[in-house]
């Protein structure tokens, strides 16, 4: 059985302008042990999509579908319940280390408030876990650690704290958004060693929301591209990035450098922005921008079917084969 | 004579309570025109610190900084001098460095001298250098997205007709498609204008992709510098090494990048003998005590290392 089973979720956020649709129709499930890689251009909807499971989306916001979270959905759950739920078996990680840790909290207050709150450890007990947990995530010299403050780390000690929290109660999944933008990249490859390692022994379910595809390539096991609140391609990690079949995940992938392409040549950028949310153009959101649009992509919204290997949004599949 | 030239620089900085920091510690780099010099390193490395040097935004403790032959200090900016204006920068974030209530015309206009008409002329040619439609100008900075402020930042540079521009972190946080277009930019920029771009980046393989030379710093001093793709193949400083093993590939290979341990030292207390030595998987007895200067290698190679010529380089 999957952690978490998302099936057809719809996010509308108010705006000044009325309600946007944010998120339209989004499907995704992850297993234990397993990363799920969530890529997209920002606006994608990748983020409101988990916010959306945890309670965290503005006043006035609406959420339908279901996300079942072993076996429990998510969204119709009552608040308390999900609070007990949310911060212990599934926990998250943000971008910035520097504002999900609390400055003026030591990091030892940080991370035993936390288990004692859920785990109904006391003081004593509450304190051996910290240091168990820092240790878990290679922080150098735990017992002083934990009577530091955030500032006295560096981005990507703050990160491990930041994760480290967040496990604090043996979580089942951990939705990582974005963990290593901030990052230099010798440091985010010691966060990536560290979620692939903690999957692997703790059996933690990951979703690793991303732009970058480098990073998704490297720890997941499957993707999901994001585009305009929907998923248009989601399979195998290797399939859909050493072959990619949406015109949007091929576009993404041609616009890297890639170390064996000749610097001659130029690389090659989408054309056009992504729509903003709430002025969507009709049939695929993508066709715009899309060199292969054939007549019904201006008028349908391509659903998400299986395509062999994968499932894939697009019905002209010029990339097949 | 390189257009921008930097000699043994060196930038100290005041600590709150006391003390200096020397976050540059004698670092050279040279810039021509319709040349791409890349600088990467990791954060706290001292990069952006010499391209503020560069520019004679932070006053240098030693060595020299020369444009066009000139000196370049640090003034106010009132008296900055009128050469100057043919060395531009370009900042990380556009959303800060632009002003949110001018539109996008009047701040590229800044620069330009001139009738109205030849103003307004020059700023929608401008425009058209990095790719904005013309129709831009009437529009305020929050109504762009991250990387067409980033080209309004750059259009404001190209005003001033320079011959250099030092640009810091030029496409961080932006997305992949975005970076891409900016890269080109970049590409044509040296390559149509003629114009010298001192690119500083943590983004390893847009580097690798637009530099013709780049610069590898660590800890306030040059550990490497080469040719791009030379230096890429064999890197012979092993922080260049580690800096590229830890680049994700995205080849759908599932292969984690290597992690380089440890993190930048304090400058404040540089490790003696050779500053990378604490975190170097090749160290031995003599670079715990001597520090390695930066010494050529064949093809226009330079590295700080005692085991750079031992690699066959070249």
């Amino acid at each position: 059985m999957s952690v978490l089973e998302v099936e057809s979720l719809h996010v509308q956020l108010p705006t000044p302008n009325g309600d946007v649709t944010i998120v339209d129709g989004v499907d995704y499930a992850v297993e234990a042990g397993e990363v799920l890689g969530v890529a997209g251009e920002s606006g994608s909807g990748k983020t409101i999509s988990m916010l959306a499971l945890l309670g965290l989306l503005p006043e006035r916001s609406t959420v339908q579908g279901t996300a079942r979270f072993e076996g429990r959905d998510l969204i119709t759950m009552p608040r308390r319940e999900l609070r007990d739920i949310a911060g212990r078996d599934l926990a998250m990680v943000f971008q910035d280390p520097f504002t999900s840790l609390h400055p003026m909290l030591s990091v030892g207050k940080q991370l035993t408030e936390h288990v004692r709150r859920h785990l109904h450890l006391d003081r004593a007990a509450a304190d051996r876990r910290a240091v168990e947990l820092l240790e878990d995530v290679r922080i150098p010299d735990p017992e002083a650690a934990l009577r530091a403050f955030p500032h006295h780390f560096s981005g990507g000690m703050r990160q491990r704290i930041a994760i480290a929290i967040a496990l604090a109660c043996r979580p089942k999944l951990l939705i990582a958004d974005e963990p290593t933008t901030a990052l230099d990249v010798t440091v985010q490859a010691g966060i990536l060693r560290l979620l692939d390692r903690l999957r692997r022994e703790h059996e933690l379910a990951v979703i690793l929301i991303t732009h970058d595809l480098g990073v998704l390539s490297s720890i997941a096991d499957r993707v999901s591209i994001f585009y305009a609140g929907r998923v248009v391609e989601s399979g195998a990690r290797e399939a859909v990035l050493t072959h990619p079949r949406h015109p949007y995940t091929r576009a993404l992938l041609d616009a890297l450098p890639h170390p064996e392409v000749s610097k001659e040549r130029p690389l090659v950028a989408i054309g056009g922005s992504p729509p903003a949310p709430g002025r969507l153009p009709s049939g695929c959101a993508f066709n715009p921008r899309c060199a292969h649009a054939v007549e019904t992509c201006r008028t349908d919204v391509p659903p998400l079917v299986v395509a062999g290997d994968r499932r894939l949004a697009c019905p002209v599949d010029p990339f097949a084969g | 004579m390189s257009a921008l030239e930097l000699r043994d620089v060196v930038v100290d900085y005041d600590r709150r309570g006391g003390g200096t920091v020397r976050a540059v510690a004698g670092a050279s780099l040279a810039v021509e025109r319709g040349r791409i010099v890349g600088l990467v390193g990791e954060s706290g490395c001292g990069k952006s610190t010499l391209a503020r040097a560069a520019v004679g935004l932070v006053p240098v403790a030693g060595g020299t900084v020369e444009f066009e032959g000139k000196a370049v200090t640090a003034l106010s900016r009132r008296a900055r001098p009128a050469d100057l204006v043919r060395l531009q920068l370009v900042f990380q974030n556009p959303y800060s460095s632009l002003n949110p209530r001018r539109t996008a015309g009047s701040q590229i206009a800044d620069g330009l001298k001139g009738t109205r008409t030849a103003r307004t002329a020059r700023v929608r040619e401008l425009c058209e250098v990095v790719g904005l439609p013309t129709t831009v100008t009437s529009r305020y900075p929050h109504e762009f997205s991250g990387g067409q402020r980033q080209r309004i930042a750059i259009a404001r540079a190209l005003a001033s007709s320079p011959t250099v521009i030092v640009l810091d972190e030029p496409l961080a946080s932006l997305d992949a498609s975005a970076q891409a277009q900016l890269a080109n930019l970049l590409a044509n920029l040296a390559r149509d204008l003629d114009v010298g771009l001192l690119l500083i980046s943590h983004d390893l393989a847009i580097v690798r992709h637009v530099a013709d030379e780049v610069s590898v710093m660590y800890l306030g001093k040059m550990a490497e510098t080469g040719p791009t793709l030379a230096l890429w193949t064999k890197p012979a400083h092993p922080y260049s090494e580690a800096l590229i093993a830890a680049v994700p590939r995205p080849d759908g290979g599932g292969f984690l990048p290597e992690s380089l341990p440890g993190e930048v030292p304090d400058p404040a207390h540089p490790p003696a003998g050779c500053r990378f030595h604490p975190r170097c998987p090749y160290v031995f007895d003599r670079c715990l005590v001597e520090e390695p200067p930066l010494d050529p290698l064949p093809n226009d190679r330079f590295a700080a290392c005692w085991l750079a010529a031992s690699k066959g380089l070249g």
